[in-house]
């Protein structure tokens, strides 16, 4: 823009500076360069008013865009086009109205009549020359008829000695020279008549008036006279030339010369105040564009720093501290500038500052969040208002819904996701005291949690802590030692005396019963088994205690599970039992205790028959599989299925009528010796499916 | 080809300005041979009345008669085979009231402005030396005022005045 700008402003006032001196050389105003000029001056206002006018279009479309300073660049441009458009058209009106009357003044009627008058006192001037030459013509004419062709030459050169005449000479109808007289040397051809001359002084009188290359005036007569020679009457011609005194012709001619130069100029009299209206025109259309143009530039250059400043604080408010604004001088906006780059400076120093505090604190708490998250405990974070904080995942699983959820909202809302969760805002809601910790235990499916509270912080900022922990395996790890203990006892103190019991009964029946009659004999010998079958369910029932209580000694070696199933199917052939094996593998081996695992096996399959609706065939599915890490087994059964509110696999917990509740505590016992894990769940239909993990 | 565009192009263009002016009829061939043509051409001219106006201020008009003989090509621009130019001058001396007519050294003089026109239409004679291969030839004769030599503020026009052509005769030799 600014070097489209300056090479305007020097061609133009090159052109212009071309054309306003062409105006003031004749020579170059009328020659084809001043057309041409013209024509390029033309053409440049043309350009740069398409140039303006984009100008012009590309500042609306930015006002329209609201672009920061375009409206005020808008007001800059006209303000300045204004305070210079109205003073140049006062000029250009006063200019081209003196213009075109001084060129009207030039044609003033009193000069046009007074160079008339002056060819007409040249025009008159001459007449009087010609009638005083043919005057004197006649005289000579009448002189020389009354002489001799002989006397011809001294007469005539009496005659124009008298007369005063320039060139005299006489001629007859041949146009042979009969004499000459002459001041100088006279040119005879030129003096010569010619045909139509001879013409036109055959009807008594010619005369004539002409000018020479070298603008001298000369008057010619032509007079023929007859004069008698040899009594014979000759017609003879008398031509005399009578140069204008110099100072007269020079005189004449002037006039002639300034009046043809005047009627000339009052031909282009229009011509003149077109071609000064036009130059005018273009000057004054130079002078405005260029006006505008200088308004555009420096209206631009001056809402820039501005618009500038604008965009910068606009983008600082979007964050990118890392805008500057190139140095804009020493004025008051370049200061504006400086203090700008300044603050912008420390914004983003305070940024990075405020970032790198950010990162941290993002850090400790990814590292506090990571921490929490892979706790052996659930945590939960309340506010003082009792609103959910923080909750890590374990938490979650243990309380059986997404806690993330809940984040920021009251913690009551977990009363939505089960009412078992009342005792746990009630603590929360009831610990409005001051305290240090508190504990609750929550008996929550098949689990035991540890509900733990404590406090953080102080004054108003105190935070509440819920911790949990799922005490479920503590607790039945404690009850199985105590469930051990107390059938180790059992087996010490009953076992031994059940054998004495049941042989003394079996001796009595023996020894006595053939002393009392039948009658009496049948008594005995009821009561006698009863005692030995009591007996023997005393003794079913210690032992199946001693095999819970006795301590660990597995004797492990490779089996093949299948086979192993295979064959104690076989033991299990009653007609209301159907038991299928599913295994894709014909030999899934695996290192344990066979005896322990036949138990096992032996157990569920007797749990699962046992949970039979009453009249309706057992059917057990055994499903077998073998993984990369781990040989699962699922026991599936179409029975009662189990109470989901009770753990089974407890000691002594049974929904059985007859059971001692010890199969399925000592099954878990040898998985857990094993390694391994040991679930249970009801199917959708009917029935519970046992499943067995494990690992190696 | 191009040339033959161009030149087709000129030829339009130009056609509208001299059409007016061109006759074919006013030149005629008096005398053909292989060393030269004799013509003989008609200037059947009628004084245009603001040339006539400005003749009679006493402004000096000098006109310059351009006889050009082309030889037509059809593909290229035509051959110029003979040119000539010949400046002629009218004069009016309001002084003495006389008109001039100057052609080649030659002076006329006339009392009347008419009597000069007459003389200009009388049979105008020329003769072409070695005109060489006659064939496709075309004689254009143009008479036009000498818009350089007229008064410097008769020159100030915009635009071209009518006067200025004269004449522009055209034969096919």
């Amino acid at each position: 823009m600014r070097y489209l700008l300056t090479s305007a402003l020097v061609i133009s006032l090159s052109l212009l500076v071309i054309l306003i001196r062409s105006l003031s050389n004749s020579d170059f105003i009328s020659s084809e360069t001043f057309q041409l000029l013209l024509k390029i001056n033309l053409a440049f206002v043309v350009l740069l008013f398409i140039f303006i006018a984009l100008q012009v279009y590309r500042l609306f479309k930015e006002v329209k865009k609201e672009v920061t300073g375009s409206r005020l660049t808008l007001r800059l441009v006209i303000s300045y086009s204004i305070m210079i458009i109205v003073p140049l058209m006062v000029l250009y009106f006063v200019s081209v109205n003196f213009l075109t009357k001084s060129i009207e003044s030039w044609f003033n009627v009193r000069v046009e009549s007074a160079l008339e008058s002056g060819l007409n006192i040249g025009q008159k001037t001459l007449d009087i020359l010609r009638k005083d030459v043919e005057l004197k013509s006649r005289s000579i004419s009448y002189s020389l008829s009354n002489s001799e062709i002989k006397e011809f030459n001294p007469v005539l050169s009496d005659l124009t000695e008298k007369f005063d005449i320039y060139d005299a000479m006489i001629i007859d109808e041949e146009s042979r020279i009969m004499a000459i007289s002459s001041k100088d040397n006279i040119d005879i051809d030129s003096v010569l008549p010619d045909e139509q001359d001879l013409i036109l002084a055959n009807t008594g009188f010619h005369g004539k008036i002409d000018i020479t290359q070298e603008n001298i005036i000369f008057l010619k007569t032509f007079q023929p006279y007859i004069s008698i020679d040899d009594k014979i009457q000759k017609k003879f011609y008398l031509i005399i030339t009578q140069k204008i005194p110099e100072s007269l012709s020079q005189a004449a001619l002037s006039v002639e010369s300034v009046f043809e130069d005047y009627q000339a100029l009052t031909f282009s009299r229009n011509s003149l105040k077109v071609i000064y209206q036009i130059t005018l025109s273009i000057i004054l259309f130079l002078a405005i564009l260029l006006s505008i143009s200088l308004a555009l530039y420096f209206s631009r250059r001056f809402t820039m720093p501005l618009s500038i400043l604008s965009e910068a604080t606009q983008s600082i408010a979007k964050g990118n501290f890392k805008k500057k604004i190139p140095d804009q001088g020493k004025d008051e906006l370049g200061m504006l500038v400086r203090s700008f780059n300044t603050m912008t400076t420390k914004l983003e120093s305070a940024n990075k500052t405020l970032e790198l505090n950010r990162q941290r604190i993002e850090s400790s708490r990814n590292f506090l969040e990571g921490i929490i998250n892979n706790m052996s405990s659930g945590i939960i974070v309340l506010d003082p208002k009792s609103n959910i904080r923080l909750a890590n995942k374990l938490a979650s699983r243990l309380l059986g819904f997404n806690l993330e959820l809940l984040i920021g909202q009251r913690f009551n809302q977990i009363l939505e996701h089960g009412v078992q969760f009342e005792e746990i805002v009630t603590l929360i809601n009831k610990s409005k005291d001051s305290y240090k910790e508190k504990v609750l235990t929550l008996k929550f499916k098949r689990r035991i949690l540890s509900i733990q509270l404590t406090e953080q912080g102080t004054g108003k900022n105190k935070n509440k802590i819920i911790l949990i922990d799922d005490i479920s395996e503590i607790t039945a790890a404690q009850r199985n030692e105590a469930w051990s203990e107390v059938a180790r006892r059992l087996a010490h103190e009953i076992k031994n005396p059940l054998t004495p019991i049941q042989l003394s009964a079996e001796r009595i029946d023996h020894k006595f019963s053939k002393q009392l009659e039948k009658k009496d004999q049948t008594i005995l010998s009821d009561i006698t088994k009863t005692i030995v079958n009591q007996v023997d369910a005393i003794k079913k029932m210690v032992n199946e205690f001693t095999e819970y209580s006795r301590s660990p000694e597995l004797t492990k070696s490779e089996i093949n599970l299948v086979d192993l199933l295979y064959e104690l199917v076989n033991l299990f052939q009653k007609e209301d039992l159907k038991i299928m094996i599913s295994s894709r593998s014909k030999k899934i081996n695996f290192s344990c205790d066979e005896i322990k695992i036949r138990q096992v096996f032996v157990n569920l399959i007797n749990n699962a028959y046992e949970a039979k609706k009453e009249d309706n065939l057992c059917e057990i599915e055994i499903r077998l599989r073998k993984t990369k890490n781990a040989v699962i087994l699922n026991f599936i059964d179409n029975g009662s299925g189990v109470n989901d509110d009770i753990n089974i696999f407890e000691p002594y917990v049974t929904t059985k009528k007859t059971g001692t509740g010890l199969g399925l505590a000592v099954v878990k016992k040898i998985i857990d010796e094993h390694d391994g894990s040991i679930t249970i769940k009801n199917n959708k239909i009917s029935g519970a499916n046992v499943e067995i993990h494990f690992s190696y | 080809m191009m040339v033959y565009i161009l030149k087709s192009l000129v030829k339009i263009s130009f056609a509208w300005i001299v059409f007016s002016n061109i006759s074919y009829a006013d030149i005629i061939v008096d005398e053909k041979n292989l060393d030269s043509i004799k013509i003989k051409y008609f200037l059947d001219y009628e004084l245009d009345n603001d040339l006539k106006k400005i003749i009679d201020k006493g402004i000096t008009i000098q006109i310059l008669e351009t006889i050009i003989v082309k030889r037509k090509n059809k593909y290229f621009f035509d051959n110029v085979v003979f040119k000539k130019t010949k400046n002629i001058k009218i004069e009016y001396h309001p002084l003495i009231k006389k008109f001039y007519f100057f052609e080649e050294n030659e002076k006329f003089s006339f009392a009347e402005l008419n009597e000069l026109v007459i003389f200009i239409n009388k049979p105008r004679y020329l003769t072409i030396e070695n005109p060489q291969d006659s064939k496709n030839k075309v004689l254009t004769i143009t008479w036009e005022i000498d818009q350089k030599n007229l008064p410097k503020s008769l020159q100030l026009s915009l635009k071209k005045p009518n006067w200025m052509m004269i004449k522009s005769l055209r034969h096919n030799l």
